[in-house]
């Protein structure tokens, strides 16, 4: 019967069948989008406004570790505390000026905290058709964590130069339950999990409030306070002199580095120099200074980060990131000075 | 019948992991400024590995005198010394926003391996599973350069290790400012142990 009809007509049969069946696949993919969008934005909302304390469990390998976490808002900013409760007592302390870390060898690390306002990630215009070429988002469906309904958002490179996540946001929260990190293949590198969580309710707050501080935090350590950075404005270009990158990993610019007067401090005092190279999503941090000698050239990894060291022209350049190796070790090689 | 005293409840809140309204942010100032409560706490913490027959790690006798030579050491400024305002409006709300509205326009398609992960209830997940195949697993390259690192962050000068470790929670802080993924990073900053 179909050899019956004019070849135009089952020309047109066929065009007709296609649109019919693509159409459908579309207006899925399009509402899948938009939830997952929306999710994420849901997500972010609820790290910055939620206020929780729970138990957390880290895996990294064979490596297991359980966390105390406790999230609070206090008069409008967040202060965040993490204890390890297996192995060597580890913390991490993070009040309204800085961040505090007692580490495995009982070493303690104070750095400057730094204002949401110095959002290098999201806070100018984002590329949208650069991270489009980088990495797929989509939502994965439904999951349970510490007993909660999630849905699961993944965001998955396209190449090995980036790493990707996984989301499990908690339906009524919209808090992440669960994150995962993962590499291409979408193989967890990283995974962090609640296994109990407790929302603080109204009466807690008050009570927080009511309650004095005792302590100010770490006077002995650093309590420096952060300066802004300067913006990830994809129009504009951040002045990096006397240093430049040249041949960055595909999808990866310089966005972001410490402000002119900080850079200029730097350059007369000899101080340290810091840049930001960004996909739009991974992040790359790269510290240069003068060698001082107990700098490193190599690379090193802790968890998913990796930190490639060398020395350029008398100073040491250190680059830390969220980041396959050949990433970091790339945006490494990639700085020179400027002839 | 003793009353508890703030100590009492910092060396709680470390010992047994449960934190006080102000969370452990207190306790870790109160023990890095207080020698005889870093003292009682190393007791502690020999006790409790000891009750809970646990290997007891000698080092842990030493840790208040390694903590008091590390503050002399220490900080490690992470810049110039200079103290600067925090700007008043810092507008945390406001960040997740920009976040939501940028991410709004990022496209959507699925990513191949993805549902190998958790249970999925999408009905979408077959189509998209056939629809996947973009991405290439981690290529022998990268086990190759793997090959090459420095197995863990230790390193042979002290200094090194903590400058290294500051320049992490550093590049930790600087990451997170933007809200994607808020203060969890720090798990792995802290999830690692003694196998540094």
């Amino acid at each position: 019967m179909w050899r019956l009809l004019p070849r135009d007509t089952r020309l047109l049969i066929i065009v007709v069948g296609v649109c019919w069946l693509a159409l459908p696949v579309g207006a899925v993919d399009s509402g899948q989008e938009r939830s997952s969008l929306e999710l994420l934005g849901r997500m972010a909302k609820a790290l910055s406004e939620r206020e929780y304390e729970g138990t957390l469990v880290y895996l990294n390998g064979h490596q297991l570790s359980t966390l105390r976490i406790a999230h609070r808002i206090d008069g409008g900013q967040t202060r965040e505390s993490l204890l390890a409760l297996s192995g060597p007592i580890r913390a991490v302390a993070r009040g309204h000026q800085s961040v505090t870390c007692v580490l495995p060898d009982a070493r303690a690390i104070s750095v400057p905290r730094h204002p949401a306002s110095a959002a290098t990630l999201h806070s100018g215009a984002l590329d949208i058709e650069r991270l489009r070429s980088h990495y797929l988002i989509h939502l994965l469906g439904r999951s349970r964590i510490a007993g909660r309904d999630t849905r699961v958002v993944g965001i998955i490179p396209r190449d090995d130069l980036r790493y990707g996540y996984r989301f499990f946001v908690d339906e009524e929260t919209g808090l992440p339950l669960k994150t995962d990190l993962m590499d291409s293949a979408a193989i967890p590198i990283e995974q962090v999990m609640f296994t109990e969580i407790e929302f603080l309710e109204e009466a807690d707050k008050q009570a927080l409030v009511s309650t004095p501080e005792r302590t100010r935090p770490v006077a002995a350590l650093s309590a420096q306070t952060a300066t802004s950075t300067t913006p990830a404005d994809p129009s504009k270009i951040v002045d990096a002199a006397p240093w430049h990158f040249t041949a960055l990993p595909a999808g990866y610019r310089l966005v972001a580095a410490d402000p002119p007067r900080a850079q200029a401090e730097a350059q007369v005092e000899g101080g340290r120099r810091w840049f930001m190279i960004s996909d739009g999503l991974s992040t790359v941090s790269v510290y240069v200074e003068p060698d001082q000698e107990h700098g490193f050239t190599g690379y090193k990894r802790v968890g998913a980060v990796h930190a490639a060291g060398r020395l350029v022209d008398g100073h040491q350049v250190t680059v830390v990131g969220e980041a396959p190796l050949p990433t970091v070790q790339a945006i490494a090689d990639a700085l020179r000075t400027q002839p | 019948m003793t009353t508890a005293t703030p100590d009492h409840w910092h060396l709680t809140a470390l010992l047994d992991g449960e934190p006080g309204p102000g969370g452990f942010e207190v306790a870790i100032s109160a023990l890095e400024q207080d020698a005889t409560l870093r003292a009682r706490f190393e007791r502690g913490l020999l006790i409790g590995q000891v009750l809970r027959g646990e290997t007891s790690t000698p080092a842990a006798r030493t840790i208040s005198a390694r903590v008091s030579a590390a503050l002399a050491t220490e900080p490690v400024p992470m810049r110039p010394a200079r103290r600067q305002r925090v700007p008043a409006s810092i507008n945390r709300p406001a960040a997740a926003l920009a976040i939501a509205a940028s991410l709004v326009a990022v496209a959507v398609l699925v990513g191949p391996g993805l549902l190998s992960g958790p249970a999925m209830e999408s009905p979408g997940m077959a189509r998209n599973i056939a629809q996947q195949g973009t991405a290439e697993p981690a290529g022998s390259d990268d086990a190759q350069a793997d090959a090459q690192v420095v197995e863990r962050w230790t390193m042979e000068e002290p200094a090194g290790s903590t400058a290294l470790d500051a320049l992490l929670v550093d590049h930790r802080e600087r990451a997170s400012a933007s809200g994607l993924t808020g203060f969890i990073p720090y798990a792995a900053v802290v999830g690692q142990s003694g196998l540094r």
